[in-house]
């Protein structure tokens, strides 16, 4: 039974709305307005010019391939994200009487990489990653590699390895909620499907799958946003090298503005992901409802 | 009757989440509009911006200033730091908000920059009239076109960083020219082992450590410029021997460890730190680094020569802030941090000296004698900060030096478009 | 036995060797996840172990030839650390209560009460995360220092609560769709308020999901970098996060000390999380669920 109630609902979610208001969205005009100035920097010398930012942009060929890169490279982390933290969380429900204790503390332990800072991460891995690092020597101690493998310096390879980070990095977040989703799915709908002889495999699909799934489409909604926003990492280990092989659109913003100091042309790029965000969400809203009305 | 009930706790719950509402929104403005208030004093608040406060080699600051408010107890002074990765980024926005400290910590590269913002006041009169230029090595002075911006603090110039006792092992001695680099390198190198004569970092994640390290003064020593007047002259035929000769030691001779695009300057002197190789092309900035392993016997030798002896200076200095309301007692302390006994003090943290009274101390002569040779020896050098849009130049070099490394591009060929992308920058810049 | 446990299903199967298979491969592709997870973390507490220049060594070494702790002792020491520690914890805490506060109400009008103007509103909430972090640095800069806010924890807290909230709106709403509306319509009918009817109904069903959601709000603050590395600037408003990030510095990176805060700063966190996970139960909830 749902009441349509505009007043409760708006009344609930008023401070949510204000707060956002107030502390991103005006900055987020702030910059949909920059994109329209022409500017050396801001303070100084701003000139309206429309839309000539955004022919700057479109004529960029280095811009074209930071949309390609970060289009790779968020698709693939999302789905992997998505795909390893079902299966762990299926696996950490299933085999729990197994390991018992263990799966308890290997469960707290699987977050640690969630709780690093993201240039630690990105230290670390570094270390590992290096012309020197600890794969490149197991590589060649192993016999598996002749020669030492430049793996961060290899354009073929560095964009995987900044994928394989991003992954690493925030498994255990999307592990964690798709556990919690797991839970709030109760086990007499299992208990009655054993009852009925369904499979794993079976159960997965018809049971659990449908439950978790509208958390599912959050994180994978968010997921791809906050890959578009991702610098740290890159920043740190290849810098957008080699050859701009990893170079995504946030690190082509950061140069543009905090390098080139072009405020004018950065916001305008910050713009254009906007755009793309924005069709994103929209789909995720329009499926998001679709499943709720069919609830 | 049930019904009724329940609506009046209905209209109850709403009262409530009203009642949660207003909390919730006097909470938040509570925060927001709190703190606005600022305190007047009557004592002059001088703020003093930098990134090395809290590091070994930058930690002086703290009893020149405690001292100097000492002598002038109507002056209080405030320490503001930001790690040196969001340094830059932090004084860009300091200065597009307004809220620029009065006295700041600027890395030579950033002076282009710092003088088309106008955030910095120009020193040239103060300076002159205190004869303050005369006391500094003169390549190390803060000029840009004839005007004094900044003062010197540390940092200084590169040169040949070299493992002493590694040499004298060998019963080598360093190299005079890059010819001898090559011979010396040929000798000893051993990639089985690991061991090579040197280690390039040329990794897009420090294009800055990238060309003040290694490319800049390769190429200025085999006579080359970044710019001429205002034309891109990299690509001159010296600077495609330069970083050919680079390229061709890692890959041709095997003298350099492999992997130099993914290498980074600190990596680089960690690399040396292991003695894994023989000598790096680096700048006084990094002999803090060395300074924590005294049993390594590290060593700075003169620059390798070939048409010339070259040099890239790159340093942290003081600047004013243009918008400071008490300049005058903010020139005050900066004279005070630039006297005898405060370098000092700076020089004993481990900062190759600045001044040429410092640098004739007999320990000084010792320790930095192959940064001073160099500096004084050198007939083509490059100072940072003195060409527009210096962090793009740098990129495109990384680029074109990894184009030519993974053989999509002829060193040529990656140079001539990394020169053709900077003269468009530079046309724009002084089309202005 | 647990039907629902695997041994359950071998013992009672007739495929048994199909069955071992399967749960072997299960275990095998699992076991290499872990380890993937695991060697970076074994890395980094291994180098806090070392001395500096044995972190260099090439080729490294797996294990660091005698423990050194120097690195440990030497953190310790820091007044910094402290300070770090003590506002981090404030300023994550208390952004976790905001942000849940304010995401539960929403969270539940969103889901109790689908109005006109849903759609507009989640886009708008999915709006606020669009663009890079790094092209907000300006004007949120130019905002705080107007509001007095620059260089305080408060501020922070205001940036963070506004950089969870989103996620944590959706992700809460996700977990109240999942509870069954009769649930509270049943409580109301009871004689509960729509108040109690949340805190006594929904919260405990949706337990595993509030919490989770506010770990995400508590580390988001506790990781953040970009914000509280530009808009804090002196001492006493120094941040774990920035504490931990100079380590990195201009022409070195001390790596003992930064993987050993590293680990010194995870630990509390681990526990709180051992701690909490208790409530990631099953079964807890199905007694509500029969009502």
């Amino acid at each position: 039974m749902i009441r349509k109630n505009t007043k409760l609902g708006i009344m609930f979610t008023a401070p949510l709305i204000i707060f956002l208001a107030l502390t991103t969205f005006f900055p987020l005009l702030h910059v949909i307005i920059t994109g329209f100035y022409r500017n050396y920097l801001p303070e100084r010398g701003a000139v309206f010019v429309f839309f000539e930012n955004y022919k700057i942009i479109f004529q960029d060929q280095d811009f074209m391939q930071a949309l390609a890169n970060t289009a790779v490279y968020v698709l693939s982390v999302t789905a992997l994200h998505l795909l390893l933290a079902v299966a762990l969380a299926v696996f950490f429900d299933r085999h729990t009487q197994i390991i018992g204790k263990i799966a308890y503390l290997v469960r707290g332990i699987i977050i640690i990489p969630w709780l690093l800072s993201w240039t630690v991460a990105a230290a670390i891995w570094l270390l590992i990653l290096n012309p020197s690092g600890v794969l490149s020597s197991v590589l060649v101690y192993l016999g598996l590699t002749p020669r030492l493998h430049i793996w961060l310096g290899d354009p073929d390879y560095a964009l995987t390895w900044i994928i394989i980070i991003t992954v690493w990095k925030s498994l255990p977040f999307f592990f964690m909620l798709t556990y919690a989703a797991l839970m709030t799915v109760s086990s007499e709908l299992y208990e009655s499907a054993n009852i009925d002889g369904a499979s794993h495999w079976q159960q997965f699909w018809s049971i659990t799958l449908p439950m978790i799934k509208q958390t599912l489409m959050t994180l994978a909604v968010l997921d791809i946003v906050w890959c578009i926003r991702q610098y740290e990492v890159i920043a740190f280990t290849t810098g957008g090298g080699p050859l701009g092989s990893t170079r995504t659109l946030s690190i082509k913003i950061y140069q543009t503005a905090f390098e080139n100091l072009r405020f004018g042309l950065a916001s305008a790029q910050g713009v254009v992901v906007l755009l793309i965000c924005s069709v994103i969400a929209m789909i995720y809203i329009k499926v998001h409802t679709q499943s709720e009305v069919k609830q | 009757m049930l019904m009724l009930l329940n609506h009046l706790k209905e209209e109850k719950m709403k009262k409530k989440s009203v009642v949660v509402c207003i909390v919730l929104f006097s909470c938040i403005a509570g925060v927001l509009f709190a703190g606005g208030a600022r305190e007047e004093e009557e004592t002059v608040n001088l703020r003093l911006w930098g990134w090395t406060f809290n590091r070994s080699d930058g930690a002086s600051i703290h009893p020149i200033t405690e001292a100097y408010m000492e002598e002038n107890p109507h002056v209080k002074i405030e320490l503001m730091e930001t790690n040196w990765n969001e340094a830059y980024n932090e004084i860009i926005l300091m200065s597009q908000s307004g809220n620029m400290p009065d006295l700041f910590l600027v890395n030579r590269n950033w002076l282009q920059d710092f003088i088309q913002m106008g955030v910095l006041e120009d020193l040239t009169d103060r300076v002159e009239a205190m004869g303050m230029n005369d006391r500094f090595y003169e390549p190390l002075l803060g000029e840009h076109e004839g005007r004094t911006w900044i003062l010197p603090y540390m940092g200084g110039n590169s040169s040949l960083v070299i493992n002493r006792g590694l040499f004298e092992e060998l019963g080598l001695e360093p190299p005079r020219t890059m010819d001898e680099f090559v011979q010396i390198g040929k000798e000893i190198s051993d990639p089985g082992r690991n061991f090579f004569a040197t280690a390039f970092c040329m990794s897009e994640a420090n294009v800055t450590g990238a060309n003040v390290c290694n490319f800049g003064p390769i190429l200025y020593s085999f006579g080359g410029r970044y710019v001429d007047g205002q034309r891109a002259a990299f690509n001159s035929p010296e600077g495609i021997k330069a970083m050919q000769w680079m390229i061709d030691l890692e890959k041709e001779h095997e003298i350099a460890t492999p992997g130099s695009i993914t290498i980074d300057a600190v990596r680089m002197r960690e690399i040396m730190a292991a003695e894994n190789v023989l000598m790096t092309f680096d700048g006084a900035w990094g002999t803090p680094f060395y300074a924590n392993y005294p049993e390594l016997e590290i060593d700075y030798a003169l620059m390798p020569e070939d048409e010339s002896i070259g040099t890239v200076i790159n340093i942290a200095c003081w600047g004013l802030s243009e918008s400071s309301e008490n300049k005058e007692e903010a020139w005050d302390l900066l004279q005070y941090i630039y006297e005898e006994e405060n370098l000092k003090l700076l020089n004993a943290d481990g900062n190759m000296p600045i001044t040429p009274s410092i640098g004739e101390l007999p320990e000084n002569q010792e320790r930095y004698a192959g940064f001073l040779e160099t500096l004084a020896a050198s007939d083509n050098f490059f100072r940072t900060g003195s060409v527009p849009n210096e962090s793009e130049l740098y990129r495109l070099i990384v680029r074109a030096y990894h184009e030519a490394m993974l053989d999509r591009k002829t060193v040529e060929d990656a140079l001539n478009d990394a020169a053709d992308s900077y003269q468009q920058i530079l046309d724009r810049f002084y089309a202005q | 036995m647990n039907h629902r446990s695997p041994v359950g299903f071998f013992w009672n199967s007739p495929y048994r060797m199909e069955k071992t298979l399967k749960n072997f491969i299960w275990v095998i592709t699992t076991g290499i996840i872990l380890f993937m997870m695991f060697f970076p973390i074994f890395w980094m507490v291994s180098i806090s172990l070392r001395t500096n220049q044995e972190v260099f060594l090439i080729p490294p070494r797996m294990f660091p030839s005698s423990i050194n702790v120097n690195a440990y002792l030497a953190i310790f020491q820091d007044p910094v650390l402290l300070i770090g520690i003590r506002n981090s914890l404030i300023v994550s805490s208390v952004t976790t209560l905001f942000a849940l506060a304010i995401a539960l109400f929403a969270a539940y009008g969103m889901s109790r009460y689908p109005f006109r103007g849903k759609k507009v509103l989640m886009f708008y909430i999915l709006s606020t995360q669009m663009v890079p972090i790094i092209l907000l640095t300006l004007p949120f800069y130019q905002y705080f220092l107007r509001l007095g806010l620059f260089d305080t924890i408060w501020g922070l807290m205001i940036a963070y609560v506004s950089l969870s909230l989103p996620f944590c709106t959706l992700s809460l709403t996700g977990f109240m769709n999942s509870v069954p509306h009769s649930l509270d319509e049943a409580a109301r009918i009871d004689g509960c308020s729509i108040l109690g009817a949340v805190l006594r109904i929904i919260v405990p069903v949706a337990k595993p999901g509030l919490v989770a959601t506010g770990i995400f709000a508590f580390i988001t603050a506790w990781n953040e970098y970009l914000f509280a590395g530009v808009l804090t600037i002196s001492r006493s408003t120094r941040m774990l996060v920035v504490y931990i990030a100079s380590k990195v510095g201009e022409y070195d990176i001390n790596w003992v000390e930064l993987m050993a805060v590293t680990v010194i700063s995870s630990l509390p966190l681990i526990f709180i999380y051992l701690f909490l996970q208790k409530s990631f139960m099953r079964g807890i909830t199905s007694g509500a669920v029969k009502m």
